[in-house]
């Protein structure tokens, strides 16, 4: 275990740049979900496979998602918000495999995907709106209201980026210091909820996201 | 807690690169696929609809084929209604006129026998009006003089005992008489026979009396208290009326 739990291992360094072992773990992800899908959905057929049709639930239960909460076409967005949630649903997944740390558990990663979403959100209201409505809708309902709501962009990036860093590096230490104290055994209850709490952060932060990305784009108020 | 910048860097350059890959190799092909599907679905719908409306058409044509083979049999019908009511009628005609013909004949038949029948009948109502006036003007046996008296004497005579003692009874009984009753006053010479011959029959003490009655036209009657012995001529008219009543 390391001396400092929040701060980062680096693993090796190229050149200058030190190579942290959550960017590592990201990689092997990205690595995994490439592969698997090269080689199930090389070819994709409208008389699906297995995997296949199992990977088109998944597919159309986010898109069915993303068009309830934006309430228009939700296949521009589905890159992102799609990614988010699988990467965000492995990422805090693959702590139950041993001797893996989930990316998620420390802040870069967190914070990486909040500032991709308040980036985001401007973009796509930019985009959809045009510059004069998207910022029009900042002194909206009222003028006065125009700091505060500056401030909520900020804030609302910032809770999204503490909320999920803080349950995946709490449920961390709590496993780390379950297996200190009681072995090998006892944690699996833990890690049993752990994978609920996985997939319900990528859900949580999957759905704020479309709701911040709704509201930029004027679909729905944050 | 320190942010290490490299880090923060490499996986917002991770998570680009995982949007861009998944991007290309799951959304867009699961997208490809599900619209290819759709538009499979579509196209099988279209056909399905067109199909259906390929359906319709026939079922209109249908419908307005039987509508007319249904207005043409309406037409026969019609048609063949109108002509068996002409037979119909011609048949009824036909048969009227020979059933009024039948009719006719009948009733010249009729009329025939009738006429036949009452000249038949006038003839027996002449024959037995010619039979009942010989009896009645005819009857020598009551109505020549003296002829009342000799029937009344044989009646009296061939009377069987029974019936001549319930006349001798009748008469015993005091005051009781025998009346002599003619359609014609009779002469003094004409009673005093009837008197004897009465007396003779039952006694000479019997009260005799004597009265004129136009209704019997002609010959007598002898009435007893409790009887009466007709030789009259009237009583021959009723005996005939009777029997032709049969």
């Amino acid at each position: 275990m390391e001396a400092d739990p929040l701060s980062i291992e680096v693993l090796f360094h190229i050149g200058p740049v030190p190579i942290a072992r959550q960017v590592v773990t990201t990689w092997v992800i990205m690595a995994a979900m490439a592969i698997f899908l090269r080689i199930f959905l090389r070819a994709p057929k409208r008389d699906a496979g297995p995997v296949q049709a199992a990977l088109e639930i998944v597919v159309m239960a986010i898109v069915t998602q993303l068009r309830e909460v934006l309430d228009r076409d939700p296949w521009p967005y589905v890159p992102l918000l799609g990614s988010l949630f699988l990467f965000l649903g492995i990422a805090n997944l693959s702590a139950i495999l041993p001797g893996v740390k989930t990316p998620t558990g420390h802040i870069e990663t967190p914070a990486a995907l909040a500032l991709i979403v308040f980036f985001s959100v401007h973009f796509y209201g930019l985009k959809v709106r045009g510059i004069g409505p998207y910022l029009r809708h900042y002194a909206q309902p009222t003028p006065f209201l125009l700091p505060l709501n500056i401030l909520s962009e900020i804030t609302r990036t910032f809770s999204l980026m503490i909320r999920l860093f803080g349950n995946m590096m709490s449920h961390e230490f709590i496993i780390a210091v379950l297996m200190l104290l009681a072995g090998l055994l006892l944690p699996i209850p833990f890690l049993l909820l752990g994978v609920l709490i996985g997939l319900i952060q990528a859900y949580i932060f999957t759905i704020l996201a479309s709701v911040y990305i709704a509201a930029g784009i004027g679909a729905a108020e944050a | 807690m320190q942010i290490d910048w490299w880090t923060l860097a490499f996986q917002v350059v991770n998570f680009l690169a995982v949007v861009w890959l998944l991007s290309r190799l799951l959304f867009r092909p699961i997208r490809r696929v599900i619209e290819e599907r759709e538009a499979a679905d579509r196209a099988a719908a279209q056909a399905a609809q067109a199909k259906v409306d390929e359906a319709l058409a026939v079922k209109q044509d249908y419908t307005a084929r039987l509508a007319d083979f249904a207005e043409a049999q309406r037409r026969e019908e019609a048609d063949l209604h109108k002509q068996m009511a002409e037979e119909r009628d011609a048949l009824l005609a036909k048969a009227r006129s020979e059933a009024e013909k039948l009719l006719d004949e009948a009733r010249a038949r009729i009329e025939a026998e009738r006429s036949q029948t009452v000249d038949q009948l006038r003839a027996q109502i002449g024959e037995l009006a010619t039979g009942m006036a010989q009896k009645a003007l005819g009857a020598p046996d009551i109505v020549t003089p003296g002829a009342a008296l000799a029937q009344a004497s044989a009646r009296l005579a061939a009377l069987s005992g029974t019936d001549l003692k319930d006349l001798v009874t009748d008469l015993g009984v005091e005051g009781a008489g025998v009346t002599v009753v003619t359609a014609a006053d009779l002469p003094d010479p004409a009673r005093d026979r009837w008197r004897q011959m009465l007396q003779e029959r039952f006694g000479a003490a019997l009260a005799i009396g004597f009265e004129t009655d136009p209704a019997l036209i002609g010959g007598a009657e002898l009435r007893f208290p409790h009887a009466v012995l007709s030789f009259s001529v009237a009583a021959r008219l009723r005996e005939a009326v009777e029997t032709v009543k049969g």
